[in-house]
This record gives structure tokens, sequence and C-alpha cells, in this order.
């Protein structure tokens, strides 16, 4: 929707756009939506001309009709798979995570929400090598990456892998938005942030910044980063009530009723002994068999070989 | 320079206030393309707002993006946290299992039932990061937040005493390197008194940083006091607990600094009616620390247990108890063949 201007049509001259203007006609929408008598009128034109001005506006505003099969062999060209490098992982996500979509990670705290963000983080860099954007509301957690990069592969070249992870510290909602806007995002495949919820709660209720119609905006941008630089955008979320103990039942996630609809994927994971995990595909808009879980192991490395390895790439001086 | 992705980017997504925006939307400017090429007197008289809230809104419009916010890859991270030593807690085991210590740039919880050791803990750091480099300390100073009126300064001279003959003793430091003054200088005590107090306190902080650089600890003990007596608004309260925590988190990160918050036990009931204690304020707060660790008391009471329950870098449960000595008496414990890790 823009403004209306000269370019449209010759007929519209600068003086005729004062008197729209005075009518409260100033966008393309409020020309288009307007009476064409009461238009024609207003500014001595015929009604026949006023219909052909509408209709080269929405000729130029609409968008043009693409035949599925070629969307499909775009789709196929332009798609990249994440991987978590975990084979249960992958093997219940179908392979990966096609890029062009928003997958949720949900859980409580310790439950390996992060732990997953990471293995993602890190398994895209170091084996797909891809350039991913870290947006944290807390710290960098650049160690944990290492160390998941050792279990991912032996004596790769780790320092390049670390490179291609951007860490970006987000303080508020603006702040993100901000990012999201930013041209540089264009080049990332997998874009991360955890946790969009620490982002929202202490603006919840709050009247001045209305959280719901943030987070609507916040949806929309979360959405087109996805599907116009076609990468995968995860976002990590807190719950908001978690089950009665002993029930089978997942908990629900945070940031309400709006906000569950728009992740095309969501998991749920959950910490079950030591380093043992398990994910659960609570929602997934393109697969008829939701509810697949698994369990796995996150890789965890011993002190002293985390000791070591941060010597070797950081001499102490 | 402006490029096509940032002309379409709604004028809604910049931080403008509700009235302003709804006005500029009325007069058909949503997005940045729509105003970018105006005079501040075009767009005030045209969307009829006054001359300085259009100046703002243009001068937010035209920043050129990405200038914001800095990233930095997670290499430069790395060496920087590498650089980071983490603040030695003088308990062997404590130190153990926080791999060296409390880490700087990070949120750490230690929560446990009254009288368990969470403001001796709390002192002791006070003390400990300000220990010479020689002796594996940051030189730093420490700010300490005290919310329940247990800052306790003479509990904190026969600290320092203590901690200044150890490093004299056990690791040779030269007499003049450090005395008890400086110790006790360089702890700055804010005391609040209710949650104003405590809200405004986290966030001037900010300023206080600015011209006492050296803090390199901040801690609240404890964060859960005031929230759980004066707050009956539950949903106010979750606010101002986030306010102080994302203000928390941005300190630490952005001063490098190590936060410490203590935090009380509540009693959580499963469905069978089981009571098990828990860290209190919820589980939304859970999320903000990077560590929780848990103080508790051995059945026998003649020691302590230290469990971990999140942290980013070790499995949750890998090494979820460790015996712990009296914390009151954790300088003793570790004049007994203590090593430092640096």
């Amino acid at each position: 929707m823009n403004l209306i201007s000269e370019s449209i049509s010759p007929l519209l001259t600068l003086d005729k756009l004062e008197l729209l203007k005075a009518h409260k006609v100033l966008t393309t929408l409020d020309f288009v939506q307007y009476n064409n008598d009461k238009i024609a009128n207003l500014i001595g034109q015929n009604v026949s001309e006023i219909i052909k001005i509408k209709d080269q506006i929405l000729a130029a505003n609409n968008s043009k009709p693409l035949r599925a099969d070629k969307l499909y062999e775009m789709i196929l060209k332009r798609t990249t798979i994440i991987k978590s490098g975990i084979d249960m992982v992958d093997k219940m996500l179908d392979g990966g995570i096609p890029s062009g979509r928003l997958v949720e990670v949900f859980g409580e705290s310790g439950s390996g929400k992060t732990q997953f963000a990471l293995q993602l983080t890190a398994n895209t860099a170091l084996k797909q090598q891809h350039p991913v954007c870290y947006l944290t509301t807390s710290d960098a957690k650049a160690e944990r990456i290492m160390d998941i990069m050792h279990g991912l592969q032996k004596d790769a070249d780790y320092l390049k892998s670390l490179e291609r992870i951007h860490f970006c510290y987000v303080n508020d909602v603006y702040q993100l938005m901000e990012m999201l806007w930013t041209p540089g995002m264009r080049e990332y495949k997998l874009v991360i942030i955890d946790s969009l919820a620490t982002l929202f709660l202490p603006i919840r209720g709050d009247s001045f910044n209305d959280a719901i119609s943030l987070l609507n905006k916040v949806a929309s941008d979360l959405k087109r980063l996805a599907v116009v630089h076609q990468c995968v955008v995860l976002t990590v979320n807190h719950v908001s009530k978690g089950p009665a103990e002993g029930t089978a039942s997942t908990p629900t996630p945070f940031l309400g009723r709006y906000w569950s609809s728009v992740p095309n994927l969501r998991l749920h994971s959950k910490h079950l002994s030591k380093d043992e995990f398990q994910l659960t595909v609570v929602k997934n808009i393109y697969s008829p068999d939701p509810g697949p879980k698994c369990s796995f192991r996150y890789f965890f490395r011993s002190r002293v070989d985390m000791k070591n390895e941060c010597k070797s790439i950081c001499p102490h001086t | 320079m402006a490029t096509s992705i940032t002309n379409s980017r709604p004028i809604c997504t910049y931080p403008i206030p509700m009235s302003i925006q709804s006005k500029l939307s009325k007069a058909g400017f949503l997005t940045t393309g729509s105003v970018a090429n105006l005079r501040p007197s075009e767009l005030s008289s045209s969307a009829e707002i006054s001359l300085e809230d259009a100046a703002d809104v243009l001068d937010l419009v035209r920043k050129p993006n990405g200038l914001f916010l800095e990233t930095k890859t997670a290499l430069e991270i790395l060496r920087e946290e590498q650089r980071n030593y983490p603040i030695v807690t003088m308990s062997q085991n404590i130190d153990k299992i926080l791999n060296g210590g409390v880490p700087l740039a990070k949120i750490t919880e230690i929560s446990g039932i009254a009288g368990v050791g969470k403001t001796q803990l709390c002192l002791q750091l006070c003390v400990t990061v300000q220990m010479p480099e020689e002796c594996g300390g940051l030189k730093g100073h420490a700010v300490y937040i005290d919310t329940e009126g247990s800052f306790n300064a003479s509990r904190l001279q026969d600290m320092s005493q203590a901690c200044i003959e150890h490093c004299r003793n056990a690791m040779n430091l030269a007499a003049e390197n450090w005395n008890l003054a400086s110790i006790t200088e360089n702890i700055f005590v804010f005391r609040c008194k209710e949650v104003t107090e405590l809200l405004s306190c986290v966030m001037i902080l900010k300023e206080f940083l600015k011209t006492h650089d050296q803090v390199k600890l901040i801690v609240i003990d404890s964060l859960a006091f005031h929230f759980r007596h004066d707050m009956e608004n539950a949903a106010l309260r979750s606010r101002v607990l986030h306010k102080i925590a994302a203000e928390l988190a941005r300190l630490a990160v952005e001063s490098k600094l190590a936060v410490v918050v203590t935090n009380q036990m509540t009693t959580k009931f499963d469905s069978k009616g089981q009571g098990r204690l828990t860290p209190a304020l919820g589980t939304s707060w859970g999320h903000a620390p990077t560590f929780r660790l848990i103080l508790d008391w051995d059945p026998s009471r003649s020691f302590r247990w230290a469990t971990l329950i999140k942290s980013s870098s070790l499995p949750p449960g890998s090494a979820p108890y460790q015996k712990i000595a009296r914390v009151v008496k954790l300088y003793r414990f570790s004049n007994q063949g203590y090593l430092f890790p640096y």
C-alpha cells in the first residue's frame, strides 16, 4: 500500500491530489475503496476514467500467479535442510528442518531447550558450513558450542566454524525487530532467538508496550525472515504451566494462544536423566502423524579435555 | 543509503509511541520508504504531529541499520571467555562443580533453606573477588545489594582477615600487597527495604558502574525476599521480577561481571500431594540464571550438599551432589591442600 502520487495516472495532477487529501484519500487503498461517483465529482472526471485508474492500481499491486510445478522446482532449488547432527532427532524430523520454517522448542528451565539450539548451531556451522545468527537474551555460550563441535567431528577446523556463528545480545523487543530488519540477516541460514519469552516477560500486561500487538509484529517479522531469506528460524520458549506431575500430557508453551498458532513446527524438550533428553513433536503442520518422540543424549566432554582445548585456542598471556 | 528491504520496513516495528504511530498510519505513512525523503516540517503537517515528534521519527527511521546492535562471532566470545577467569569461592567442591568458580558475564543463583549459608557464601565471594591476581583472584570490587538486612560487617572482617592470612601463608603474598582496609573499602553495600527500592537500585547500577569500572561482582541477597512478602499482584510481581532479571543479564554481559542472586526455597506439591522443596520465585524465573545451585543440609547436619540443578556446559545431574565443608569455615577448608586452579 502506497501513498497516491502523480506517477499513478496523468489525470491525477497535484491540485487534484490536494483535493483528495482533504477528503482523507491518502493511499492507493483509500482510493480503491472510495466510492466511484464521489471521486469523479471531487476531481471532475468521468466515472469511467476513475474505474480505469482503479484497475491500474489493482494491476500494479497484483502478484503474478505461479504454476505449482514451477514453485515446487524453485523450492527444491532454494531449500536447505538444517540438521541437528543427532541421528535420532534428524530421523524424527524426516531428515532435518527445511528452510523457510519457523520452529519453536519449549520446555521448563534446565530441560535442554538451549542445548537443542546450540546443537543446531554447532552442526550447521561445522558440518553444513552455513552462517548462523544467534540472538540471545542472556549470555553467549561459545564454550559449549566448541564442546558440541568436538562431539560432532574430531579434528575439524573449529576456528573457521566458530567464526561462522554470530552472537548478538538483544535486551528488548524493539532491538529484536531492529535486528530482524538488518540487511545482513539475509546471509544466515539459521537464526536462533533464545529466548523469545524472556523479551516478553517484563512487558506482559503493560499498556504502554501493548505486548500482544508487539508479539503480532514479531511473529510476522519472523515469518517474513524465514520465507524471504529461506532460513530456519528457531525460537526458544518457556512453559506457562506444567502438567500435574505423573500425567503424560505436555505442558502449555508460554506467550499465549495467539502465538501457539505461529510456529510451523513445535518441539517439547524434556530432561530425563543425566545426559539423556527427550524431544517430542507437539505440532507439525507438514506431517500427518503428529507426536513422534525420541530420546537421545547430548554430547558432554570431560572438563580436562575442555580446558586443554581452550588453552590451545587462546594461549594465556 | 537505504536498500529496498529497509524501505519496506513497517513503521510500526520502530519504538515509536502508539499515539504518534496511529497518527502516522492514519495519514498513510506505513513504511520507512514513505517517510524517508520527507522533511520534518512536511511530515509534521501531513500527519498532524508536532515538529519535534516528526524530527524524532525521521531520526529513528533514517538511522543506518545494523549500527544499532553489534554482533560478535563465537570465536571472539570464546576468546573473551577464556580471558575472564571465574571468581573462586574457596570451597574446593563448589569450585569444582562450577568449573573453577562463579563465572563472569553470567547470572548464578544460590538457593537454600534459611541458615544453610547462602549469605556466608555471598560475603565470601565479596572477599575472594578482591584477591590479587597472583593468588588467582580478579582484583575486582563488589556490589552487595542487601534486601534482608543480613549484611554482617564484622563477619566480613573475620573472613577478610582469614583470606589475607591464607594468601600470605599458602601463596607467599607480599605483606604490602593486600590489606584489610582495602577490602572493606571496595565493597559497596546498597540497602533496599522494599521492591521499589530494589528495582530502582538495579536500574541505576549501570550509572554506578560507569564510575566504578573495577566492579566484578554484583550480589543480591536475597532476590526473593521482597517478592515473597510485599507483592500481592501476581502480574505486577512477575513484570518487576523479569525487568530486574533482564537488566541483570545486560549488566553481566556488558560490564563482564558476575551476578550472584540468592533465592529462598518453597514447597511444591505434586499430584499425589507430596511436598518437595524447590527454589522460590516460580518456574519462569528459573530460565534467567545460567547456573542454579542449591545448598542443603545433610540429615546428620554435620555437613552440607551443593547440587547443581541447571548448567549450560554440564549435563544436569552429572555431578549433582558434592559434599561441602561448613560454609562458615570455608577458608579453613581451603588451607587443607586445596590447589588454586590457576
